[in-house]
């Protein structure tokens, strides 16, 4: 497709129509579930951070 | 060890005050007229841009560190050069994503879903991210068709020196030469827009938490391969 038709798209687009996702209404929908996200996997990499702490101290000291 | 080890603590904590900031602020805080359809989903630009800058981060330390493997012929640089270059795809494909998200809901929002060009529209940087992509893909499938360990080791070293090589010119340099609608491009119209310093305070928070994150994942990747290949 012609890049130039898409510059068209871009400059005729109506702002207030704009997109599904980040429209200024549906905006603390969208940060209330990316901050479940974001805490589930900030929960994630701290629980296997420890848990490989762990598996870490146990295999020092088997081989010891 | 990695070079960072003893900032281990303060990446971590900073990955999470960092990214906490910029994914609350980035949603909350009011935005400057961006022009054309852009409006709201240049909040984007905080989370879309900093996954290439871990991209190219990942992708610079697993370069290092296959010259090492080079050099050195160890097990452990392999080990970190290897979960670097998975991370870095990882990043990438993330980038990808949340470019292509974007894409659909400003450069290409009156076309239909249903029409694939609405999703992907050939734009050079986007096109040539992907064979860059395809490329460092083949480091693995490459990884695993050696089987003795020291050749595996060497033959992957240097393929990722390629892969490497080959990254900047298709992501960087050719995309500015092609056009195209990424800033940078010839035919971008808001190329002239530069970033506002409501804009910076956030990014640049961002972009560091970005980073922190991805030293973190690589830092858990290498000790689960450690633990694993013991």
């Amino acid at each position: 497709m012609n890049l130039n038709s898409f510059t068209g798209l871009l400059l005729q687009a109506d702002a207030a129509s704009t997109g599904l996702l980040f429209r200024s209404d549906k905006i603390y929908t969208v940060l209330g579930v990316m901050l479940i996200v974001w805490g589930a996997v900030l929960f994630s990499l701290i629980r296997i951070d420890l848990k490989l702490k762990k598996l870490e101290e146990k295999k020092a000291s088997d081989s010891k | 060890m990695l070079p960072f080890a003893a900032f281990r603590r303060i990446y971590k904590i900073s990955a999470g005050v960092l990214l906490s900031y910029a994914l609350i602020a980035g949603l909350l805080m009011t935005l400057p007229d961006m022009g054309g359809n852009m409006a709201q989903t240049s909040r984007n630009v905080f989370y879309h841009v900093p996954q290439w800058f871990c991209l190219y981060l990942m992708m610079g330390i697993s370069f290092f560190y296959s010259i090492r493997v080079l050099r050195f012929n160890r097990k452990e640089d392999d080990l970190i050069a290897f979960a670097s270059a998975r991370l870095g795809l990882f990043f990438g494909l993330l980038g990808l994503s949340t470019g292509i998200l974007w894409s659909r809901v400003t450069w290409r929002e009156t076309i239909a879903s249903n029409d694939i060009s609405a999703w992907w529209g050939w734009d050079p940087k986007q096109t040539l991210l992907v064979i860059a992509l395809m490329i460092y893909l083949a480091y693995f499938i490459l990884r695993g068709t050696v089987e003795e360990v020291s050749l595996k080791h060497k033959i992957s070293a240097v393929y990722n020196i390629f892969a490497c090589a080959c990254l900047i010119p298709l992501t960087y340099i050719m995309p500015r030469i092609l056009g195209g609608l990424h800033p940078g491009g010839e035919s971008n119209p808001l190329d002239n827009i530069s970033m506002s310093n409501d804009f910076r305070l956030i990014f640049y928070p961002s972009v560091l938490g970005f980073i922190c994150l991805a030293l973190w994942l690589l830092e858990l990747n290498i000790r689960f391969s450690r633990i694993s290949n013991k």
